[in-house]
């Protein structure tokens, strides 16, 4: 319970120090908009590469829901 | 919102460029969150183009089997994976979007049967998998809505899937909250290992229903980062067969007497907890980006890992981007996991009787040799070069070296009973924009 505990405190003061940034202006979007800056640059890289971890390691999540499993992991 | 009110001009020091959405990166770094990622970024409409790509994957393992073998067999190759896959995303006027891809896996090899050692009767068998899995998106003015499903079939195994998400925007597009939730039901073949082998005993099935909530979040005009906890809650049965099997027939161990040993034995329920975090830094004066990501994971098994990633987007001539990456992985072990054997695994399975039933009582009859469950640190290094060409058209090509091993285990040993494990990635992809 405490590990949980700690953990929920982590993520309130990680949404806390992220709201306290200004963000950007409309205007000021144009570097946020390359395609360098995506979070998801190539979609079936992704994919190839979780799956691949997903199978090999013991650890899953924290980029989606509704995934599906396969026989190797 | 219009489509006018959308787009702002983007000005800099480089001249004068050609307007651009005012909130595409961060619809990139949304549509990223709950079920099949997508790649484009767009706000409260369909994105402006779709995308048709294909991608050819090659996969190669290698591990020796035990510090006795000498690797004779192959030179410790233990599994290579083939995988053409196709993808798609196309908007459907101005509210709504489709995305899917396929995938078709032709596996050869072997994976252990405990510890590191190879069985060696499957060494030559292919197995195939076909997998697919399709999202349908609606766009409204401070919100998107997406309904996805997937299937995976493979002679052994089907999953089915569904998924749920929802984005919404605040605070003029700097912020936008993912929720989303998904069930999937998987189905183990009994008779897949060995067609129609009676032992495997009847089908079993695995069923777990997931959630999300994320926050995608601008904080500069050079910084988007994103936040998502996920938790998984599966109910099923979650044991390894083939580690069954293999390690069953070959020794019938009475443990204590009448009761049947089996080589993979896990509990019926697992739960998952994920917080990932990933930043992304623009750099001006080189043109460049820095993507960062951290996550942090545990479950019901004992299981804790963290996973800690970075890439470097630097675009040079001609069109051509370079990216090279670095990960690293450490976790700790199940806690029904066991090193039976601390030096490596011999060929014959022969355990210590009363060293097992020590064990067992230790677990509640829970036990495993899985190397995925023991601890241990892996480390990725690779490189990927995209090059744009006309017509909206882009290659890349991309190769990564993975190690796994106990000792790379973070602030402590990991398992010894594993020998090294490395692997191979390679990828080469075309996609176009229609």
């Amino acid at each position: 319970m405490p590990l949980k505990l700690v953990t929920a405190l982590c993520i309130l003061a990680f949404l806390e120090g992220c709201a306290s940034f200004p963000g950007a202006q409309p205007w000021e979007r144009g570097n946020l908009a390359k395609p360098i800056m995506s979070l998801d640059t190539d979609s079936l890289d992704s994919r190839f590469v979780t799956h691949i971890y997903d199978s090999k390691e013991s650890s899953s999540g924290g980029m989606g829901v509704g995934g599906g499993g396969c026989g190797c992991n | 919102m219009s489509a006018d009110n959308k787009n702002s001009t983007n000005s800099s020091s480089a001249g004068l460029r050609r307007p651009v959405p005012a909130s595409h990166s961060l619809m990139a770094a949304a549509l990223a969150l709950p079920g099949l990622a997508a790649t484009l970024a767009h706000a409260e409409s369909a994105p402006e183009k779709g995308i048709i790509g294909f991608k050819y994957l090659n996969y190669s393992d290698w591990q020796p089997s035990n510090p006795n073998d000498n690797n004779q067999e192959g030179n410790g190759k233990r599994t290579h994976v083939t995988s053409p896959s196709f993808y798609l995303l196309a908007p459907i006027g101005s509210q709504w979007s489709i995305e899917g891809s396929a995938v078709a896996d032709s596996v050869t090899g072997a994976t252990p049967y405990y510890h590191s050692l190879l069985s060696k009767a499957s060494g030559g068998q292919v197995d195939y998998r076909h997998a697919m899995d399709l999202k349908a998106t609606r766009y409204f003015e401070k919100m998107a809505i997406g309904v996805g499903t997937s299937y995976s079939e493979e002679h052994d195994y089907t999953s089915r899937a569904l998924s749920v998400d929802g984005r919404f925007y605040f605070d003029n597009n700097n912020t936008v909250l993912a929720l989303g939730t998904g069930v999937s039901n998987d189905i183990v073949r009994g008779g897949g290992v060995i067609q129609n082998d009676p032992r495997l005993g009847p089908d079993v099935g695995k069923h777990s229903n997931d959630y999300l909530i994320g926050i995608t979040r601008v904080l500069t005009p050079l910084d988007v980062l994103q936040s998502n906890v996920t938790y998984s809650a599966g109910r099923g049965d979650f044991s390894e067969r083939y580690k069954e099997f293999y390690a069953g027939i070959q020794n019938l161990i009475i443990v204590p007497p009448s009761i049947l040993f089996e080589g993979d034995v896990r509990p019926q329920s697992r739960y998952q907890f994920a917080w990932l975090t990933r930043w992304n830094h623009y750099f001006p004066g080189v043109d460049g980006a820095l993507h960062l990501s951290y996550r942090y994971y545990s479950d019901s098994y004992g299981i804790k890992s963290h996973t800690i990633g970075t890439e470097w987007f630097q675009p040079i001539a001609y069109g051509i981007t370079l990216v090279p990456e670095v990960r690293f992985y450490s976790q700790s072990a199940a806690h029904f996991y066991t090193d039976l054997y601390p030096n490596g695994a011999p060929a014959v399975f022969n355990p210590n009787p009363a060293q097992m039933t020590s064990f067992l009582a230790s677990t509640g009859g829970l036990i495993s040799f899985d190397q995925r469950l023991s601890a241990y640190g892996a480390y990725t290094v690779g490189l990927k070069v995209i090059k744009e060409l006309p017509k909206d058209i882009t290659m890349d090509v991309k190769g990564e070296y993975y190690d796994q091993r106990g000792s790379y285990r973070l602030g402590g040993s990991g398992s010894t009973a594993n020998l090294p494990f490395k692997a191979m990635f390679l990828q080469l992809g075309i996609s176009k924009k229609f």
